[in-house]
This record gives C-alpha cells, sequence and structure tokens, in this order.
C-alpha cells in the first residue's frame, strides 16, 4: 500500500508543479516568483518520489519478493543479475518508470538552464510526467481502475485464484529472448532518445506560447542531437539483437515497434536540420516548429500503438494490452492537440520571412532533406497506422515491407543527392562555377563505383540508382571532412554523420536486397558444401549454457566452429532458435537451425504394435497389417485370422496367422510364415482400441539402416552487412561530435 | 519565394500521388481462403494449423507444408516458402500472407500469434499459473 502511495504522492507533485508552472506563466512579479518556487519544489520532490518508486522495484526485484505480481511475472531466483536488470523494463508498468525517471531527470537539467523559458517548458514536462505516472497509478475510481500498478500484489491480480497473502516460490521468469546484453541496454538508450525528443517540443511550445520564434533554438539544439543519438543508437541495438537473437535473418522488418523508433529519429533528424537552417537564414520558423512537436508527438502516438493493444493482431513484437488504451489515447490527444491547436492559432502571426537564398546554397539543400525527411516519417507512420484504420469501415488490411521499401526508396535516393550536394556547396558561397568544379571528382568516383557493382552483379535498376546516390554522398562528404579537418577539425560532426549514412545505404542495397538464402541438410559427420564453405554438423555442444550445434565450417584450408542454439525454453513452451554467424570482411554467413533430424531408434526389439491398414520398417522388412478376418465368433471358441503383407527386397508375400480363445481364456497363437522365412505370431489384441502386437521372426534388423541424425539448417549470406553496423556507429559518432561543438560554444556560425 | 513554394508543393503533391501508388500496391487485406481466391495480389490469412493433417519442412527446396483451417472454416493446403517458423506448435494462431498460384496457396511470410509475448499472458488471461 505504501509503494502504490508514493506513486500518488508523486503524480500530485507533478500535476501540483504543471498546474504551478501555469500559474506562474500568469502572474507578475513577485506573484510569479513565489509560484515558481512552488512548481521547482513541487518538481524537485516529484523526482525524488519516482526515484524512490524506481528504486523499490529494483528493491522487490533483486530481492525477489514473488508476492508482487511484477516480480512473480518477469523474474526468477535462477536469473542471473546481469538479466535480473533487463526485468525492471521487461514489462509495461517497469518501462513506464523508467521513462517517467529519465523525464524528471532531464525536466531538472531543463529547469536548470531554461532561464525565463522555465515555466513555459516545464508545463510540457510536468504534464507528460503526470500522464505517465497515471499509466502505473493503479488507482480505483469506482468500477475504474487507472493505470496498472507495478506493486500490484499475486492475490490483487488473481483474486479468488491463490489465498490472500501468497507468495510463490518462484517467479515465472524472463522470456528467454530478452536475456541477452543488447535487450539489457536497448530498452534505457531508446527512453533516453524518447524523453529527450520532449525537450525540442517543450521548447516549441514555450515559443508558439510566449511568440519568440528564435531564440528558443539555441537551448533546444544540443538536445535534439542528443535525442537522435539515443534514438538512433536505440534503434541500431534492437536491429542488432534482432539479427543475432531473433533468426529471422534481418536487422529491419518495418514492424510497428521498429517504425515507432524509427519515425521519431526521421523526424528528429529533419528538425535537427531546420534549425540549422533558421539559425543561419532566420526563414523556416514554422516549419522547425512543426518538426520540434511533430517528432515527441510520434513519440507519444507511436507508445500508443505499441502499448494499447491495438496492433496487438498486426506486430510480432508489441506490449500485450494492460487495459491502458484509454489513458494512452488521452495522452497522444492532449499532446498532440496541444501542439496543433496552438500551431494553427499563431499561424497567422508567426512571422514568415522570405528565403532568399539561391537555389544552389547548402541551406535549401537542408530544407529540402528535411522536407524528404518529414514526408518519410509521415508515410510511414500512415503505413504503420493502417491496420488500426482500415479497421474502422471493415477488414483491417496491412502494408507490407515491399511496400515500406518502394516508399522509401526514391526518398533515399533525394536524401543520399541532397547530402552530397549540400556538404558540397559549403564550401561553394561563391556560386555555381566552384560548385562544379567540387562536382567533378566525387560524381566520377560514384560513376565508377556504381560501374563496379553493376558489374558485381547489382543489376535491378533502383539498386543502381540507390548505390549511385550514396556513393556520392559518400565522395562528396569526404572530400568535404578532408577540407574540415585540414582547417577547424570540431566542426567534422556533420560530415561524418552523412558519411555513416551513405554507408548505411550502401548496407541497405547489398544486404537487403542481395541475400541468398538456402536450406540444407546436414548429416552428421559428412561434409555438406554450403556457398563456398565445406560444413560438417558435428553433433550437440553447448553456447552460453544453452543447447547448441556444433558445425565446422571450412574454407581454403581455414577453419571456424559454429554454434547455432536451439532449445526447448520452458518459460515459452516453445523452440528457441539463435543463429550463429560467421563474419567476413566482405559478407556474414548466417546459420540458423530449422531443426533436428534425429536417429530413427534401430528396433531393439522384434515386438511391433499395429492398427489396421498401418505399415511398419521391421529391419529389411516392411509390414503391413490388412484385416482380421474372424473365423469362428463363438464365445468358447473366438478364432481370428490375421492378414499382413509383408514385402522384403521387393518381393511381396501374404502372411496369415490366428488367434485364438477358447473356453478356458486363454489365448492361443498360431503363426504365420512366408515362402522367405518371415514368421508372423499375434501376441495381444487390444478390442478397446484395435491394437495388436504381434512378435517379428525373420527381420534382419540389423539392416535397419536407419538415416543419420541431421541436421536442417537455413543458411544465408548477406553481403557487405557490416556496412550497416560501420554506418550506424559513423553517423552516431558525428552526433556525438556535434553536440560536443555546440554544448561546448552553445552559439555557432555555420 | 512563391516558385520555391510552388516547387516544394509540387514535390509533395508527387510524393504522395507516389507514396498512394506505393500503398496500393503493397496493401494486403485480411481475408479468408475463398476472399484469396479472387483477390488481387497478395493477402492474409488468419486460421489455425489442422495438425491432423500432413505437413513437412523440404530442407532442399526450404518450403513448409501445412494444412490451414481459416476463420470461416475452410482447410486448404499451404507452402510456405521458408523453415517451419518458431513456435508453430504453439500458436493458438497463426497468419499466412500470400496468394493463390495454380490453385495452391503460396506464402512468404507467417506470423505466428503466441499466447505470450513479451508480456505474459497474465494481462489477458487472467490465469493463475506457477
Amino acid at each position: 500500500m505504501i509503494y502504490k502511495s508514493i506513486v500518488l504522492f508523486s503524480l500530485v507533485s507533478f500535476a501540483l508543479s504543471g498546474l504551478g508552472y501555469f500559474i506562474t506563466t500568469r502572474k507578475k512579479e513577485e506573484s510569479a516568483a513565489e509560484w515558481l518556487a512552488v512548481s521547482r519544489v513541487s518538481f524537485a520532490a516529484g523526482t525524488v518520489l519516482i526515484s524512490a518508486v524506481f528504486a523499490i522495484l529494483i528493491y522487490l526485484l533483486t530481492t525477489h519478493q514473488f508476492q508482487y505480481n511484477y516480480v512473480y511475472s518477469y523474474s526468477s531466483i535462477d536469473l542471473p543479475v546481469k538479466y535480473l536488470v533487463s526485468t525492471f523494463w521487461a514489462g509495461q508498468e517497469g518501462s513506464f518508470i523508467l521513462w517517467i525517471f529519465l523525464l524528471s531527470i532531464i525536466g531538472l537539467l531543463v529547469m536548470q538552464s531554461s532561464k525565463e523559458y522555465e515555466p513555459y517548458v516545464m508545463v510540457s514536462f510536468a504534464l507528460a510526467n503526470t500522464f505517465l505516472i497515471s499509466m502505473i497509478s493503479g488507482i480505483h475510481v469506482g468500477d475504474l481502475t487507472i493505470g496498472s500498478s507495478p506493486f500490484k500484489t499475486i492475490y490483487e491480480a488473481f483474486p479468488g485464484q491463490v489465498p490472500d497473502g501468497f507468495i510463490p516460490p518462484d517467479g515465472r521468469g524472463l522470456n528467454p529472448l530478452l536475456q541477452n546484453y543488447w535487450m539489457t541496454i536497448h530498452p534505457p538508450v531508446l527512453f533516453i532518445g524518447f524523453a529527450s525528443a520532449l525537450v525540442p517540443f517543450s521548447f516549441a511550445f514555450a515559443a508558439l506560447w510566449r511568440e519568440k520564434y528564435d531564440d528558443w533554438i539555441r537551448p533546444a539544439l544540443p538536445w535534439t542531437i542528443w535525442s537522435a543519438l539515443a534514438l538512433g543508437t536505440g534503434i541500431m541495438l534492437g536491429g542488432y539483437w534482432a539479427y543475432e537473437t531473433l533468426g529471422w535473418g534481418g536487422y529491419w522488418a518495418w514492424d510497428p515497434v521498429e517504425n515507432g523508433s524509427l519515425v521519431p529519429w526521421l523526424a528528429t533528424v529533419a528538425c535537427i536540420h531546420t534549425m540549422l537552417v533558421q539559425r543561419k537564414t532566420g526563414t523556416l520558423k514554422r516549419f522547425t516548429i512543426f518538426t520540434a512537436l511533430f517528432a515527441f508527438i510520434m513519440v507519444v502516438y507511436s507508445t500508443f500503438l505499441t502499448r494499447s493493444g491495438v496492433l496487438a493482431d498486426f506486430s510480432v513484437h508489441s506490449f500485450s494490452s494492460l487495459g491502458l488504451y484509454n489513458q494512452l489515447l488521452l495522452f497522444i490527444l492532449t499532446f498532440a492537440g496541444m501542439g496543433l491547436i496552438m500551431m494553427i492559432y499563431r499561424w497567422k502571426r508567426m512571422p514568415a520571412p522570405a528565403y532568399t537564398k539561391e537555389i544552389y546554397s547548402r541551406e535549401f539543400a537542408m530544407i529540402a532533406g528535411a522536407l524528404v525527411l518529414t514526408l518519410l516519417a509521415i508515410a510511414t507512420i500512415i503505413g504503420t497506422s493502417l491496420p488500426v484504420f482500415s479497421q474502422l469501415w471493415g477488414k483491417p488490411i496491412t502494408l507490407d515491407a515491399t511496400g515500406f521499401n518502394t516508399l522509401a526508396l526514391p526518398m533515399a535516393v533525394v536524401l543520399a543527392l541532397l547530402i552530397g550536394l549540400g556538404q558540397l556547396l559549403w564550401f561553394s558561397k561563391t556560386g555555381y562555377k566552384v560548385l562544379v568544379s567540387n562536382l567533378i571528382l566525387p560524381v566520377t568516383l560514384s560513376v565508377l563505383s556504381t560501374g563496379i557493382i553493376i558489374f558485381s552483379g547489382a543489376r535491378d535498376a533502383g539498386m543502381a540508382v540507390l548505390g549511385f546516390a550514396a556513393f556520392f554522398a559518400f565522395f562528396a562528404n569526404v572530400q568535404v571532412l578532408v577540407r574540415i579537418i585540414r582547417g577547424n577539425a570540431r566542426l567534422a560532426g556533420g560530415a561524418l554523420a552523412h558519411i555513416g549514412i551513405a554507408f548505411l545505404l550502401l548496407g541497405f542495397i547489398s544486404s537487403g536486397k542481395y541475400d541468398e538464402s538456402q536450406g540444407y541438410v546436414l548429416p552428421l559427420g559428412t561434409k555438406v558444401s554450403v556457398f563456398g564453405y565445406d560444413l560438417t554438423y558435428q553433433g550437440p555442444a553447448e553456447r552460453d549454457g544453452r543447447d547448441a550445434f556444433k558445425i565446422l565450417a571450412e574454407k581454403d584450408g581455414s577453419v571456424s566452429e559454429l554454434l547455432p542454439i536451439m532449445y526447448f525454453s520452458t518459460y515459452s513452451q516453445a523452440w528457441m532458435k539463435i543463429p550463429d554467424i560467421l563474419v567476413r570482411p566482405a559478407y556474414d554467413l548466417y546459420i540458423e537451425p530449422v531443426t533436428i533430424e534425429k536417429q530413427d531408434t534401430p528396433a531393439n526389439s522384434n515386438e511391433i504394435q499395429f492398427k489396421k491398414l498401418e505399415s511398419k520398417q521391421v529391419g529389411d522388412l516392411k509390414i503391413t497389417f490388412s484385416r482380421f478376418v474372424p473365423l469362428s465368433m463363438n464365445p468358447d471358441d473366438i478364432k481370428i485370422r490375421l492378414d499382413f503383407l509383408v514385402s522384403k527386397n521387393g518381393k511381396e508375400d501374404s502372411v496369415s496367422a490366428v488367434y485364438a480363445i477358447g473356453a478356458d481364456r486363454n489365448p492361443r497363437s498360431t503363426p504365420g510364415e512366408s515362402p522367405s522365412g518371415v514368421r508372423l505370431l499375434v501376441k495381444s489384441i487390444d478390442a478397446s482400441n484395435g491394437l495388436i502386437t504381434i512378435l517379428v521372426e525373420g527381420a534382419d534388423l540389423m539392416a535397419l539402416n536407419p538415416k543419420p541424425e541431421s541436421l536442417i539448417i537455413e543458411a544465408s549470406v548477406k553481403p557487405f552487412i557490416g556496412l550497416v553496423w560501420l554506418g550506424t556507429f559513423v553517423t552516431l559518432t558525428g552526433f556525438s561530435l556535434s553536440i560536443f561543438r555546440r554544448v561546448k560554444t552553445q552559439h555557432t556560425d555555420l | 519565394m512563391n516558385k520555391k513554394l510552388l516547387a516544394g508543393g509540387l514535390f509533395i503533391l508527387a510524393f504522395t500521388v507516389y507514396g498512394i501508388f506505393a500503398f496500393r500496391e503493397n496493401v494486403n487485406p485480411y481475408t479468408n481462403f475463398k476472399g484469396a481466391e479472387t483477390a488481387w495480389g497478395a493477402v492474409q490469412i488468419k486460421g489455425v494449423w489442422d495438425q491432423s493433417k500432413e505437413n513437412f519442412y523440404s530442407a532442399e527446396q526450404n518450403t513448409f507444408i501445412f494444412w490451414l483451417t481459416d476463420e470461416s472454416g475452410e482447410t486448404r493446403r499451404v507452402t510456405f516458402h521458408g523453415a517451419k517458423p518458431n513456435n508453430f506448435e504453439h500458436a493458438t494462431s497463426v497468419v499466412v500472407k500470400g496468394s493463390f498460384e495454380n490453385g495452391e496457396f503460396n506464402s512468404d511470410r507467417i506470423l505466428v500469434k503466441c499466447p505470450s509475448k513479451y508480456q505474459s499472458e497474465q494481462a489477458d488471461g487472467k490465469k493463475f499459473q506457477s
């Protein structure tokens, strides 16, 4: 009870803080200062309380307090500490706490640094926290329960099914898919991104509120880049986890949960660009505000899509519903409403100074890039929401991965071209002629490189065009990077981030479009040629304490060992399969276990059971039980003939055995014999289920020649998939450099 | 400025048209086998695996063949181009995406609906189990 009260108190604190900040904006001088103080203290108190909630849940999890439903549902005694940490955000309630906690910390930091913006900005923070805490409050209002409390006990969760005060001896444990270190860090990183996305939103909202459209960008920009960095890192960790653990062979499937983090990232990156343009030129005020609002609205909307249960039937991995639908709907409507209504309300009065630069200026490329990113984000979120809205007027429809890819392809081409052009224009302020001379080298190199990839097999027109654009982005940015490093290396962030994007696009082409996949049977101890490797299945093994298969991969005299995992999870009541990957510079060889075919158990007995019309292999014989023929049904003298077909070396004989039960109730059996010397003796007949048991003599059991144990795998080759990881890493490094520079200078000229 | 706005507007318009085109080509309506036979392009069918009929995986062709009973009760054979999905045995229902080719339903994607996903079933099922 006390735990739930702490949650309630933090809810009240944040609500009070929000109200206080709102009043602050309406008061003058002294009165405003008082309200400001109250609001600050309330926000700090809320933060302390939610930190306590955070600590309590950790305490309950680490001390295995299974009387709490959350602890019981996601953890168990045998879970190692590193995964005990993951249990915190394995469920909705815990991940909400994490999100609220991060929002509170970021809120405090923003409170410290936002000066005259403070009350306007903090209203958004206090409001978001109030909404989020309501999701975990578990308050009962009449029959209605608001939110789902992480501190619900087993006996509250299952009333009537367990006695009050019941403490289960052990928990259900953590979903084995989440028992992975990528999954330990992926959620917190993503939530840092989600939480930081509120900073640009709150500042943009404050800008509309105060009708001051320029000075909000300076404090908001580093946070926006930070948000893009965290979201990008989170997306990559999730993608790598999917690739390495889930075994569906890819890192991206356009699943609603994935799109839910991609769309805010696209919007955030668009926002960074519009912010930079606005700072440089003073134009684009409306668009900048729109992208800043849009990014966080998309964060909330994705939360709604993935947690309300509306997509439960369409996504492989959205959370199941906790009955938060209405609350989440209210959350998204509030934030979308307050952002958009405020924007519409101010629209006419927002200054829109004319854009005076030439078409071939760096800023124009950035505006166009931001526009493309925004459109792509909108299209992606429409595609993701399709099943939800189409349901309203009939059977749901979904957009498949091909649809998303088709949608993204031309956008990616335009973006890559802009990335190259825009960066080159940095140095082309003098105009058209310099631009052309700067274009010569990257264009030439791109044409050559595109020629090479077409020659090596990339014949698809769309891919060739994207390849050219990506190469152009790459060479143009390298050219720029070289010059930057000669000059002021601190400015290298942008060029690096863009080079990373070029790598990513090239990686998407090679690993997405030109991967090959094929199923193979690997008999134990036999070499099988798979994509240029000799694979030999060597029997069962162990990896990370789980059952695995040992496969040797030989090529050109070098031998590597692969250990794909397949084990039965009692948690999921299912076979879990984890691929193993042979990483080479030019490709990954990806081996996923499909199934294991055990050696047929040799018939160590010649006693065989049959149903009518059943055929069985007994050593070198194939025996079919064809029929019963009752010879006498006199209760004192039951006599039944049983007819069999015995096939040996392709020759088929019919054999009849007789089974009789006399007045003494003792069965007597007369064997039947085939010309080839096979004798069949009926041992028993079970009239209740029609099963008969016979003894077979004359079968060569050793000739059974069973199929050897075979491992069936799905193997695929993913060319240059390393470019995807390298690209993300380089892009994120670029983001990091930019934050560093912008925080350090806090003012900058481009 | 107006020219640039016009260019931007035209670009957005072009993208919208393209987007609608991409959507139309690649949306997969949910239907049953009957609807799939007359449908144009790929569809999705939700159903339950009929375990009484044969099912097998051919490693050489990397196909998995099984029978599926759709929501209207019709049972048809499905050829899935891929390995038998994880947890297929434990699925409460499966959604197959694909289309009919020469009277045979060919699928390239199967969504397996398991009782437990990230969350345990405690939220939906309200059954205590230890």
